[in-house]
This record gives C-alpha cells, structure tokens and sequence, in this order.
C-alpha cells in the first residue's frame, strides 16, 4: 500500500516539475476580478469556473467529493433549478445575462421574474437589488447559501472507494429534499450465539 | 495521531492569516433550526410485536463560509436531540454532525482539497421486555478526504488524493467485529474532449483493516469513465473497471469483479428535477464472519416545485446484498445468501416566507435476508419500519 501511495506522490511531483505552464488558466483567474467589457461578457471566467465558485458559496460542497469536477458541480447545480439559459457548458465564457439568471435561481428568487425568456428582467432585478454585475467573482459572493439544498447524495451509487458512503449518519441526511434515515446495525444471529441477547438481570448490577 | 494535530494548526492558521481578505457580500454565518415531531412504529426493528414511540427531534445547525481570495472554507455542525416518548431503555439521544471543506488554489493549475466529516452517534443499549435487544452503539465515524488537482492543459488535468475513514464503537463487545480502519489513494486523469464531453482514467489502491478477527483485505481498481451533457437537462456520468481483491485472510484468498456505476441528471420542466443511477461493485460489510459482499444499488429521486413555496420530494434506494460462504472467515458458520434492503422517502415544504418552512414526510424501510445459518436458520431478523413526521425548520 505505502508503495502505490509513493507510486501516486510521483506522479505528482513530476506533474509540478515537467509540465508547462497554462497561461489561459492564469489569464482566466485574473479575469475574476477585471471588469466585464462593454457588451454582454462579464469577463474572461468560463461557466465551468462559475459552477466551482457557486457550489462553494451555496454550501453544496459538503455533498461533492473533494475537488469536484465541473461536469458534478453543473449536476448538483442542475439539480437545485440552477442553469444558465442554454444549459451549462464548462468552457464557454459567462456573460452577464447567464450570470445574471443563475444567482437570481441561486437566490431562489426565479419565481419574481414574470418573463423567464428576457434577458433584461433578470439582470434588472439584481441591479434592483444593489447586486454589481461586471465581475463574477465579485457577484456570486452575494448569494447565501441554500437553506434547503438538493442532492442524491446519501442514495447516490458510488462504486468509487475515494467517495463511496457508509451510512454513518447519527441521524437524517437530507436526501434531495427528503430525510433519509440512518441505518442502526442490524443484529445477526450469531450475536445472540455469542451471548450478546442476554438476560436483563432481575436486581440492577 | 501528530500528523492530525499539525493539520489543525495549519488550518487554522491559513484561515486566521488570510481572514482579512474575506470578501463582502454574503452573510459567513448561518443559523438554522429544525423542530420534527415523529411517529415511529419499529423503534426497535422488529420482526413481529413492534415497539412504537412518538419522538421529538430537534436539531441546530451552524454553517460558517469564508470565501478569500484563494480559500475557501466551509464549516458545518449539527447538534441535535431526540426525545422519546415511549423507549424504556433511555428517553435521550444526543448526536453530533461535523463537515469541514477546505480548498485552497496555490497557482492556477494546483489546487487543493480537504474535505474533512466526523459524525459521533448515541445509540442506547435497547431493552425489550427482559432482554437485551442490542447492546450500546455509541461510535464515532470519521472519513478525511485530501485531494491535489494539477492541470496541465485547459482541457487536461491529473488529480492525486488520498482518503481515510474510521469507524469505532465504544462497546467492546461490538468494536471487536465491527471497528474498520480504510486507506485509499487514487489517481485520476480527466481530460475534456469536447464542451460536451470529458473522459477520465482512474487508479484506486484500497485497504481495508478491521480490529478484531482479520476480514480486512486490499484491493486494487483500475477503470475508466465518461461525463456527458447531452442536452442542456440532461446530463449524465458513467464509471467501469475492475477490482482485485487480496483478502488477509488466507482460507478466503482473492477475488476479482467488474465494478461500475451510472448516474443522470434530468429536467422535465423548469419545476421537476429527476436523479437516477445504479452501482455494483464489492463492498465491505457490517455482516460477520463475511469479509465482502457483492453490493448491486439502484436509486431514483425527484424534486417537484407545485408552486413558488410549495415543494415535493421523493427519494428511494434498493439495495441488493450478496453473501458468498467462500468469503466468510468461519466457514462453518453461515450459508451463502443475499439481503434486500428497499428505502423510501417523501416530504412536503411550505415555505411560510423567507426564513420559515413548514414540513410534512413518510418514511419507509423493508429489510429482507436471506443469509441463513449452516443450521438453516434465519441470521438476520427482517423488518419493516414506518416514520411519519411534522416539522418547522427556520433560518435565523
């Protein structure tokens, strides 16, 4: 086992060494914090970057495995009413009408849009409420997280021995939106062999 | 255990250093409280002549999220009280949730993850009629999470992580065949064909140790998988490779399956969210003398929104448990066989206005074995058991 794990650190370390560096990943991040250009882009963030930063600031990552994947945060994303107009897309630059229509679903505040298809309503409504939207690190940072999350992850079938559960839950996870219950250990027959049933003493010990 | 207490100082001191460099926006904290009034009918989980008990459940939850400039850190605790009515063994149960998120990015194409959950549970030695039903159950549970992600193309990334979970019972007659101790590390390359598609390989080394009587083994997986949006409601991810199996135990020796899972991701309309998937691969097991099962899980859940503050959910599992005699570390002792474990959830939400739900839900368990003795008789006790339940959570 300490083999493979020294095999893995390798890998690693050879990753950090050899590789080149990835400069539209660098010039990405600086775009978080740059100002949106003139038109209908934000900045240069991708929706896949949007989708890391949402999860977090909506307290869903506690239900993801560590280090989630883009295509797992659009799932749980998608699973709580939360997309961009033509659906996710991890490489695609967010523009402020996408960006704008997902915080106002991560607000849970869709409901007071009367005219889901226009573009306008949805960015009015946050700059109705004081929400800047020329930069999406700046923008998601105003959403709470979800009161009532909704994830499949205590049912979720995970083979994967990183992620796979127990179901040690002292008490009711929620399961997308429902409770589910912990599983107490149930009894086998040979621990009644092993004495384990035994008789309540008639006098206390 | 330093390695543990040097990982807290580190924690807290990236936290406190950078702490100054929280953004405005959103609130850090988080309070949330959730009052249920339960109606059990198999608080001990009987076959026949089941106990009831009304119960009260209250729970707290405390949520802080600090977002910095290239941290962030979530943290989650949830105390909560059952009160029962109706169990004479002990009214009280006092459980304690934790969940701890850390990811922190060193440059643009290395970041770290640590995702840390520790969960502390009373179960009360059960007392029915004049025998003891169950012996003390109070255990604690941990799993730590650390995962290094480089990329090294836009499209291309090799993640390296490493997972340890526990589980220990403070009974000793129970922490003797139930206490595990399970180390895994991983690699996983991703890479992204098209927006639409991306493709991973995947390397898993397991070991699995228990505290008493050797049923621990270790196991190598070596698979890959698909993540795919098919259309902008409908997005899905597959997984398949095959799993070697060492057991410690040389009577039981080694084991070699396909292992796999699937799962999707469907909206109907913008008010209806579907999840569906399956799963089947070699899994340990709480069923001494067993050393593994054959574990086949499918699963479905749907969220449906009847209107802006009303909404439905339900949610099930089936579980199918095979148990092969040749993976029993006393042989003499049990025949081959399979347990069915079928779970059903509902609940109703009104949300009463911004900080204030009202909640209703059913939930059900049938439990089936088929596991039975060299003496053929039953090993496990089948049950049934129904929970109904009224609530109001709110949000200070």
């Amino acid at each position: 086992m300490k083999r493979v794990l020294h095999v893995l650190l390798a890998v690693l370390v050879f990753s950090l060494i050899v590789l080149p560096p990835v400069d539209a990943l660098a010039q990405g991040r600086k775009g978080q914090s740059g100002k949106g250009g003139g038109g209908q882009q934000v900045a240069p963030v991708t929706q896949g970057q949007l989708a890391q930063l949402l999860v977090q600031v909506l307290g869903l990552s506690r239900l993801l495995p560590a280090n989630p994947t883009d295509f797992q945060c659009f799932s749980i994303l998608l699973d709580n009413s939360i997309s961009p107009k033509a659906g996710w897309d991890p490489s695609k630059i967010v523009i402020k009408a996408d960006l704008a229509r997902v915080i106002v679903q991560a607000m849970k505040k869709q409901g007071d849009i009367k005219n889901k298809d226009d573009d306008n309503e949805w960015m009015n409504y946050l700059k109705g409420l004081g929400i800047p939207l020329d930069a999406v690190g700046e923008t998601v940072f105003y959403v709470d997280p979800l009161a009532e999350p909704v994830a499949p992850h205590i049912v979720v079938a995970r083979v994967d021995p990183l992620t796979k559960r127990h179901r040690f839950s002292p008490l009711d996870e929620g399961n997308y939106g429902a409770d589910m219950e912990f599983i107490s250990r149930i009894l086998s027959q040979f621990e009644f062999i092993a004495g384990e049933f035994r008789p309540k003493p008639v006098t206390p010990d | 255990m330093k390695w543990t207490r040097w990982l807290c100082v580190f924690l807290v001191g990236l936290v406190a250093v950078q702490a100054a460099q929280a953004r405005e926006g959103s609130r850090p904290f988080q309070v949330l409280n959730r009052i249920r009034a339960e109606y059990d009918d198999n608080i001990y989980q009987e076959t026949e002549d089941k106990d009831s008990s009304f119960k009260l459940i209250e729970e707290v939850e405390l949520r802080v999220n600090l977002s910095l400039d290239n941290t962030f850190v979530s943290l989650r605790y949830r105390p909560s009280f059952t009160y029962w009515d109706d169990r004479p063994s002990d009214k009280t149960d006092l459980n304690h949730d934790l969940d701890l998120v850390l990811n922190h990015q060193f440059s643009p194409r290395l970041g770290l993850s640590l995702v840390e959950s520790l969960r502390r549970g009373e179960l009360p030695e059960l007392i029915d009629g004049n025998v003891v039903v169950r012996e003390k159950d109070d255990f604690w549970y941990n799993t730590f999470n650390a995962a290094v992600v480089y990329r090294f193309r836009p499209q291309t990334q090799v993640e390296v992580a490493g997972r340890h979970a526990l589980l220990r019972y403070d009974e000793e007659e129970v922490s003797k065949t139930e206490d595990f101790d399970i180390v895994v590390g991983g690699l996983t390359l991703r890479h992204q064909l098209v927006p639409e598609t991306a493709v991973l390989g995947e390397f898993r080394a397991e070991q699995v140790e228990y505290e008493g009587p050797d049923r621990g083994s270790e196991s190598l997986f070596a698979g890959a998988g698909v993540e795919q949006i098919f259309s902008p409601n409908l997005m899905g991810r597959a997984r398949a490779g095959y799993q070697q199996k060492d057991f410690n135990s040389k009577e039981v020796g080694s084991q070699s399956v396909p292992y796999g899972d699937i799962a999707l991701t469907f909206l109907p309309t913008p008010a209806t969210r579907i999840s569906v998937g399956a799963g089947y691969s070699m899994f340990e097991t709480d069923l001494y003398p067993f050393a593994s099962q054959d574990r086949t899980q499918i699963f479905g859940s749907l969220a449906y929104d009847i209107t802006a503050r009303i909404a439905f959910y339900l949610t099930g599992a089936y579980t199918i448990s095979e148990y092969d005699s040749s993976q029993a570390i006393e042989k003499d002792m049990v025949k081959s066989g399979e347990d069915n474990f079928a779970q059903v959830s509902t609940r109703v939400t009104y949300q009463v206005n911004r900080s204030n739900w009202i909640e209703a839900g059913w939930q059900f368990v049938d439990f089936e074995s088929g596991v039975r003795t060299v003496a053929d008789e039953q090993y496990r006790a089948n049950f049934q058991r129904n929970r109904v339940d009224i609530g109001w959570k709110t949000q200070f």
